[in-house]
């Protein structure tokens, strides 16, 4: 059965059919609720908020095909709803922490290259609007058109949110090497 | 950095921090379990978020009696409403509001996606300084939601006493009516709740104080309010994200219909 059918029987009351969805998006769901809010228990929150509005609200989604589109903006919303509330207290360096606590669903530390690491710590002081942008196009490999589908946006603001997301990266990578040429500078 | 190279850097870094997340047997059952218990929790305590309704239902009321003050005679007004009263189909709430005082104009769905949710009767009353009932009336309040979480409200009441509209921001429409755009401090406080210093001066600054919560909650919220054919009306929203251009233009809507 293909995505269609499974949302539109979804949409029809299927509680089995809404357990497949559940299947079939979680993954991916979780991996970009961490990459957008910076850890994972916050990711699962907002995953879990998403597929309960899933459910609660499916009488709103009038197109099966949209159903893709909708959900990656209900977690998107639901992403920046948490973000915003941490933002007080959770400054944008202790994203994707290093040391953080090993749960169920952590697997161990991913080793990143240094320049990885950078990269990422980058990433992580953007500004959630950019960050999901970023997110939604390099790891869920969604096109600009399909971004602002999902964000509810016009393509220009898709388009400048990840030009200035990019800006700051590319910023942060010449920071990056500069050091690393300063540094072999000194040795020679 | 070379732009293909930063490109691929980024990819393969998310993609690489991703694999952190597990995403197995044994998470999506906890998932799965969580949201069916969160399902089964909403569905008791009723599918919408029935406080937030009642929040929005005294901040409109605060703003109400504000303006009532300026005029002299009442001294503020007050609103009840019952969620098993609710109506979830956008004809039967229009079709039962033509029964009720104040029938004025609404939408079923704004261009920004905002669509009807439910609609309830809101049961208002103007009262002097010493608390007699001076007038009552009932409305049919209407909210609306986007993506099945941000909600907008809508409330109308019989223009009874001369009001003066001011805000932040005016927009005039071809016919005549100016719709407001207002943003306020709204600070939710249990009935015997008593004023502190920093509240009498954040009330001079503007803050609304609404007695009748179980919790001191504060909030800020936006609103349009206009006049027309005899209708007061006000679109309110706690949602920080929705613009005051997007607000005005969802009012102009209504203002248009």
């Amino acid at each position: 059965m293909n995505e269609t059918e499974l949302v539109r029987r979804f949409l029809d009351g299927d509680r089995e059919a809404f357990e497949e969805i559940i299947n079939l998006y979680q993954a991916q769901a979780l991996r970009s609720a961490y990459l957008i809010s910076g850890n994972y228990a916050d990711s699962e929150d907002i995953v879990q908020e998403t597929f309960v509005a899933c459910f609660l609200n499916r009488t709103q989604i009038r197109d099966p095909e949209a159903f893709r589109s909708w959900f990656y903006r209900t977690l998107s919303r639901n992403a920046w709803r948490i973000c915003k509330k941490k933002r007080r207290e959770q400054p944008a360096e202790e994203l994707y922490p290093e040391d953080e606590p090993r749960t169920e669903g952590l697997l161990d530390q991913v080793v990143l290259r240094e320049e990885e690491r950078t990269l990422l710590e980058a990433v992580g002081r953007l500004p959630v609007k950019q960050r999901t942008v970023t997110v939604l196009y390099y790891y869920n490999d969604m096109p600009v058109k399909e971004i602002a589908k999902t964000l509810g946006c016009l393509e220009g603001t898709v388009k400048s949110r990840l030009y200035a997301a990019r800006a700051e990266l590319r910023k942060a990578m010449a920071e990056y090497e500069r050091k690393g040429e300063h540094a072999w500078t000194i040795l020679s | 950095m070379d732009d293909l190279i930063l490109e691929k850097t980024i990819r393969e870094t998310l993609k690489k921090q991703s694999g952190a997340v597990r995403a197995d047997g044994l998470s999506g059952q906890r998932i799965r379990t969580a949201v069916s218990q969160r399902i089964e929790e909403e569905s008791t305590m009723k599918r919408f978020n029935w406080k937030k309704t009642a929040l929005v239902a005294a901040a409109i009321c605060v703003l109400g009696s504000i303006t009532a003050v300026a005029v002299g005679r009442p001294a503020y007004t007050s609103t009840h409403s019952s969620h098993n009263e609710e109506i979830s189909d956008y004809a039967a709430a229009v079709a039962g509001e033509k029964k009720l005082d104040a029938a004025a104009k609404s939408v079923e769905k704004f261009e920004n996606g905002y669509q009807f949710l439910y609609a309830v009767p809101q049961y208002d009353a103007t009262h002097d300084e010493e608390h007699n009932v001076l007038e009552t009336e009932i409305e049919m309040g209407y909210t609306y939601a986007k993506d099945g979480f941000d909600t907008v409200s809508l409330y109308k009441h019989r223009i009874g006493i001369v009001e003066e509209l001011s805000g932040d921001t005016a927009l005039a429409l071809e016919d005549g009516t100016v719709l407001y755009y207002t943003k306020t401090v709204n600070k939710f406080v249990p009935p015997d709740y008593e004023k502190t210093e920093e509240d009498e001066r954040m009330i001079a600054e503007g803050m609304n104080l609404a007695y009748g919560s179980s919790e001191v909650e504060v909030k800020i919220g936006q609103s349009v309010t206009w006049d027309q054919d005899g209708i007061h009306y006000s679109l309110f929203t706690f949602e920080e994200d929705l613009s005051a251009d997007e607000l005005l233009a969802m009012a102009k809507e209504i203002a248009e219909s």
